[in-house]
């Protein structure tokens, strides 16, 4: 059975090496996902999840367990970015044919970089709870510790943050002519 | 409900994430409300757009990174804890000791409930009863559970009568269906759908204490001895737990719900034993002979194939048009997916036996940003049809699909019978409870003869409705609101059947009498009011 992320913690903070390899196994593609959604783009994702890990090292023993583990590292990510450590770049996410996977649907592609570029005209606090909810799958709850904010406030971000979307989204698809 | 309150909570009810009554009460707005429906819909839209975002990819180059920056920051902060014990040592461990032991064990309800949450999440093993009771019922079992150190055994059960049995081996988790001598092999391992810590009961109380407002009280358990009363209430939902305060493990639960302002104990289970020796072959499934058995990746990726590709086209204004997916279940019912044109389409469905099919415009189901819509017979057919035809129109434009080879299946329950969440998250609109699809098509039927001046047919389909859902421990009664209760009394009446009226419109005020409805919708309480002095 594999182990769980507290005891984990524990052996890491034990010093063992194969407990924290465990740990980053487990959280860094979600970690990465969340980064590179956040910062808009490939290379400030990679920047802004190594300095949240670098971040989690450091701090790990004030880990107090109220809550999981990856809310907590998905905290200290979203602080980081607020900080200003990383802002997104609008302009790495045009519709760059290089930036396409090969193999896959082109039209899929083309409507995943919409998506994408339409989040990041999304106010910053819109766009986290959005990406903590529909993209890493945090509840309510969790998004509030993540966050910063009472549940209520998550609730009504969420329900404006979809609005919002709806509107970039509508908007950029009748500019374009294309069937709602 | 009103609309704009409604509006304002479809996406928390999109997510789960509403209590008990205010779940219900967007339900039957929803339900009732096309503009509000069609809300839902885009919202769910927008949402599926972010979920089928690629999921992106980190690279080898980040994990070397961050794991040498790892080692090297643990082998400083080993010299360092090597340093400070020395030091602990000299000025006074013991001090430090004990604050440690003191932060840990807060004395407030909240940090004792957050003690019996670690606790359970930490159990070996586990054993536990649920029971249901709705509103005017009596107690009913319905599932009974095992867990031993990340294996677990559910079964469901109704009045004794088995009705699921799920086991998870620690690699697999397979389901046996008994109705339908089916089981399906799924390699998940999350216990109850939850994130994996110690057994469901931990998850369960997560879930209720973050949000709750908790109330902690001393009782004497049946032997004498002292138990914490732990009381958490989040909005319209209570759950009362009982723990050993020497293993702080929950020992008994109970779950009220408040309906009309009242609470009403609706579930619980009266005795969760811990660290007893289990059975070992409880957590092994043996396929009763003559089963089926089907791996559910395989079936997933052959459904996914399949409905990517289709099974029919046709043309829509020079657009190609697609069937995803046309599916007749053994009651009759039909369930089509195609691409193209959908929200505010009428959709028709005629088949080669000449059956009359109504399509259930109020309930329905999401597949991606597919249209989709399931087809309801006004009498079950007794014998399969050998074509069907599928009509979408609105104005002069239509397209139609012919279908010779429909997918059956054995089907019953209210479930669109394909894999859910794949590829475009297919999940089907019910009121819930095993008696889901029963009461929905009572409810369609109902609706249908009411419409054609059939009162006394539609009072038959109501009398299957209401015996179902009265009977069922699963079903919500928020879904039986004032205004339903109001349509089924109207029914009855204009039926000639007068004491069932009454009784009907009686339940409905009992319903309405301190609950939302009195402020929000009160014409419905004075209109069930007039209804009963009609009939005296």
């Amino acid at each position: 059975m594999a182990k769980s992320d507290r005891r984990l913690i524990g052996e890491c903070l034990a010093g063992s090496d194969d407990a924290f390899g465990a740990l980053f196994d487990r959280h860094n593609q979600a970690l990465y996902g969340f980064a590179r959604h956040l910062s808009g783009s490939d290379a400030d994702g990679e920047d802004l999840c190594q300095s949240a890990w670098l971040e989690a090292i450091r701090s790990i023993n004030s880990f107090r367990g109220r809550g999981s583990f990856r809310a907590w590292l998905h905290g200290i990510a979203l602080n980081l970015h607020r900080d200003g450590l990383r802002r997104p770049r609008l302009d790495l996410v045009a519709l760059d044919p290089e930036q396409r996977d090969p193999h896959g649907d082109p039209q899929r592609a083309a409507e995943g970089a919409e998506v994408r570029a339409a989040l990041l005209h999304l106010e910053a606090e819109h766009r986290e709870v959005l990406i903590l909810h529909e993209l890493q799958g945090f509840k309510y709850r969790e998004i509030a510790q993540i966050v910063g904010c009472p549940i209520g406030t998550v609730k009504s971000r969420l329900h404006y943050a979809v609005a919002a979307l709806r509107n970039v989204l509508g908007a950029e698809r009748s500019a374009q002519g294309g069937r709602p | 409900m009103k609309c704009e309150r409604a509006r304002n909570e479809l996406k928390a009810y999109l997510d789960g994430e509403l209590g008990a009554v205010t779940r219900m009460a967007v339900g039957l707005h929803v339900r009732r409300c096309p503009s509000c429906r069609a809300e839902k819909e885009a919202l769910q839209m927008v949402a599926d757009s972010l979920t089928s975002l690629p999921v992106p990819r980190p690279s080898e180059k980040l994990r070397q990174a961050v794991i040498g920056a790892a080692r090297a920051q643990r082998a400083s902060v080993r010299r360092r804890l090597r340093a400070w014990a020395l030091a602990a040592v000299v000025a006074g461990g013991s001090v430090i000791a004990l604050s440690i032991v003191f932060l840990a064990r807060p004395t407030t309800a909240l940090g004792a409930y957050q003690r019996m949450v670690a606790a359970a999440a930490e159990v070996k093993t586990c054993h536990m009863v649920h029971w249901m009771q709705p509103p005017g019922s009596t107690k009913r079992e319905t599932s009974e559970s095992w867990y031993d150190r990340g294996k677990w055994r559910i079964e469901t059960k109704d009045d004794g009568k088995l009705i699921t049995i799920q086991v998870y081996d620690g690699k697999m988790s397979h389901f046996y269906n008994p109705q339908t001598n089916t089981v399906t092999l799924n390699a998940f391992d999350q216990p109850f759908g939850t994130p994996f810590r110690g057994f469901g009961v931990s998850a369960m109380l997560e879930g209720i204490g973050s949000e709750a407002a908790v109330k902690l009280t001393k009782e004497r358990g049946p032997d004498g001895g002292e138990l914490s009363r732990f009381e958490a209430t989040r909005r319209d939902e209570r759950y009362v737990f009982l723990a050993d305060p020497r293993t702080e493990l929950p020992v008994e639960f109970q779950v009220y719900g408040r309906f009309g302002g009242r609470w009403q104990l609706i579930g619980g289970s009266d005795r969760i034993e811990y660290d007893m020796p289990t059975d070992p072959s409880l957590f092994v499934l043996t396929p009763p002979k003559g089963a089926a058995v089907s791996d559910k990746a395989t079936t997933d990726a052959a459904w996914r194939q399949q409905y990517e590709a289709g099974m029919a086209r046709t043309k829509s204004d020079d657009e190609e048009v697609v069937l995803r997916d046309f599916q007749v279940t053994s009651g009759g019912d039909a369930f089509a997916i195609w691409t193209g044109a959908g929200k505010g389409w009428q959709k028709k469905l005629t088949d080669s036996l000449g059956t009359i099919y109504i399509w259930s415009r109020g309930y329905g189901f999401q597949a991606g940003g597919d249209p989709c819509a399931w087809f309801v017979p006004v009498t079950p057919p007794t014998s399969r049809a050998e074509w069907y035809v599928l009509t979408v129109e609105s104005g002069d434009e239509a397209f139609s699909f012919r279908v010779t080879k429909p997918v059956w299946t054995e089907a019953r329950g209210p479930v669109y019978p394909t894999p859910r969440h794949e590829p475009g998250k297919v999940a089907f609109i019910t009121p819930g409870g095993d008696s889901g699809l029963t009461i929905s098509q009572a409810r369609i039927r109902a609706g249908y003869w009411r419409d054609k001046d059939n009162f006394r047919k539609a009072a038959q389909y109501y009398d299957q409705l209401l015996s179902a859902a009265l009977a069922d421990p699963g079903y919500n009664p928020g879904y039986l609101d004032p205004f339903t209760w109001k349509d089924i009394g109207s029914v009855y009446e204009r039926a000639g059947m007068p004491d069932k009226a009454k009784d009907a419109y009686q339940r409905g005020l009992k319903s309405a009498e301190g609950s939302q409805y009195e402020e929000q919708e009160p014409q419905v309480l004075d209109e069930l009011r007039a209804a009963l002095k009609r009939l005296g």
